[in-house]
């Protein structure tokens, strides 16, 4: 890591240090997360070990400069962003590589979401009563 | 598992470098605005795994619901602070609170989960301060969300390398003689750091000592004694 580089990912800590967002930025953040800690404290088996080492890896694989965007000054909904999108992929791989859901079945679902076809609806009580 | 790390989340990591999306990109990168296409992407697939987890019957809307809301309004710092408070106020509760956290803490009724809590107390000569440098594993039962500070690269390598210039930074002078531990949070083991009690709170109450003590304490970038007396005793 650069000098430069390294001055930047201080100033980025700087700019945050006095800001107070205790909540999630985000409603997919919140979703990820309540995601996991559910799989966690209800699921059958969840490897929290394992889930830690692939945000680890998801963590070691975000490119610095990523924390310290040329593009516009760091936010705290960047930062978070970043860090939500690392528990993602943590979660995805886990998910994955347990075999519990296929990149397949991942991806085509993502995609019916994506163009609408499924919306955010069908998580509310009560709807759909023919849905598990 | 050749698939595990390529489907699909290389275009979100790697989006400052060139979007394999095909979509129209007028605008700077993922700033919260609905119609960021990186924003929608992640938004689709974290949709898209609650619906095939829900599908399969592994979790519960209910339950991912109560766990939002909780974090969002009910678990702050101040289940820590409650800790504290007992922990200052009955030296029995504190003295199992450093042997055997897990235990001690089960006399409370906010639910700990699964995570091993290990709790590092402050004296005068002894500062405590938490990281977790691979992550950003965090007491979440205790404190409630992390800060984004504590998320950062800078704070998570930092606090390691130059603990006292981190220190300092959030107002935190130490003598030269003092002890400063770091307690990296990278095993399955949460910290958190009991502060010392500020002078002149003998009178106080546990309910009244809890609001006392804040979250940025618990993790040890402040040191409650060293803010002014509190207001309640001065128009005492």
């Amino acid at each position: 890591m650069t000098d430069e580089m390294k001055a930047d990912l201080d100033a980025v800590f700087e700019d945050l240090l006095g800001h107070e967002t205790p909540t999630f930025a985000e409603p997919w953040q919140a979703r990820a997360f309540a995601l996991t800690v559910v799989l966690y404290d209800e699921g059958d088996g969840f490897d929290w070990t394992a889930f830690q080492q692939r945000l680890i890896d998801a963590v070691d694989d975000t490119a610095p400069e990523a924390y310290a965007p040329a593009d516009g000054d760091p936010t705290d909904a960047e930062a978070e962003r970043i860090y939500y999108e690392q528990w993602c992929e943590a979660l995805e791989r886990l998910l994955v590589e347990e075999a519990v859901i296929t990149p397949d079945e991942l991806d085509a679902r993502a995609g019916e979401f994506a163009a609408g076809v499924r919306t955010a609806e069908e998580f509310v009580e009560g709807d759909r009563g023919h849905h598990r | 598992m050749s698939d595990g790390h390529g489907h699909g989340r290389d275009d979100e990591h790697g989006h400052r470098n060139g979007d394999e999306n095909g979509h129209e990109h007028g605008h700077g990168h993922g700033h919260g605005d609905d119609h960021d296409p990186d924003h929608d992407a992640i938004q689709s697939r974290v949709r898209a795994l609650q619906s095939l987890l829900l599908e399969k019957g592994i979790v519960s809307t209910d339950a991912i619901d109560e766990v939002i809301s909780s974090y969002e309004e009910d678990i702050g710092p101040i289940n820590g602070a409650r800790v504290v408070a007992r922990a200052w106020t009955d030296s029995a509760f504190k003295t199992r609170l450093l042997d055997d956290a897990d235990e001690a803490l089960a006399e409370f009724d906010f639910e700990i989960g699964a995570q091993h809590i290990e709790v590092k107390e402050n004296t005068s000569e002894v500062h405590n301060v938490v990281v977790c440098t691979l992550c950003s594993c965090y007491p979440w039962s205790l404190l409630g969300l992390p800060p984004t500070w504590y998320k950062t690269p800078a704070y998570r390598s930092r606090t390691v390398r130059e603990p006292r210039a981190v220190l300092s930074e959030f107002g935190v002078e130490l003598d030269e003689d003092a002890e400063v531990n770091v307690w990296d949070s990278s095993s399955e083991i949460r910290y958190m750091v009991l502060p010392q009690r500020p002078d002149g709170t003998a009178e106080y109450t546990e309910d009244e000592l809890a609001e006392l003590v804040t979250r940025n304490a618990m993790i040890g970038v402040e040191r409650l004694g060293s803010t002014e007396p509190p207001e309640a005793l001065a128009d005492d």
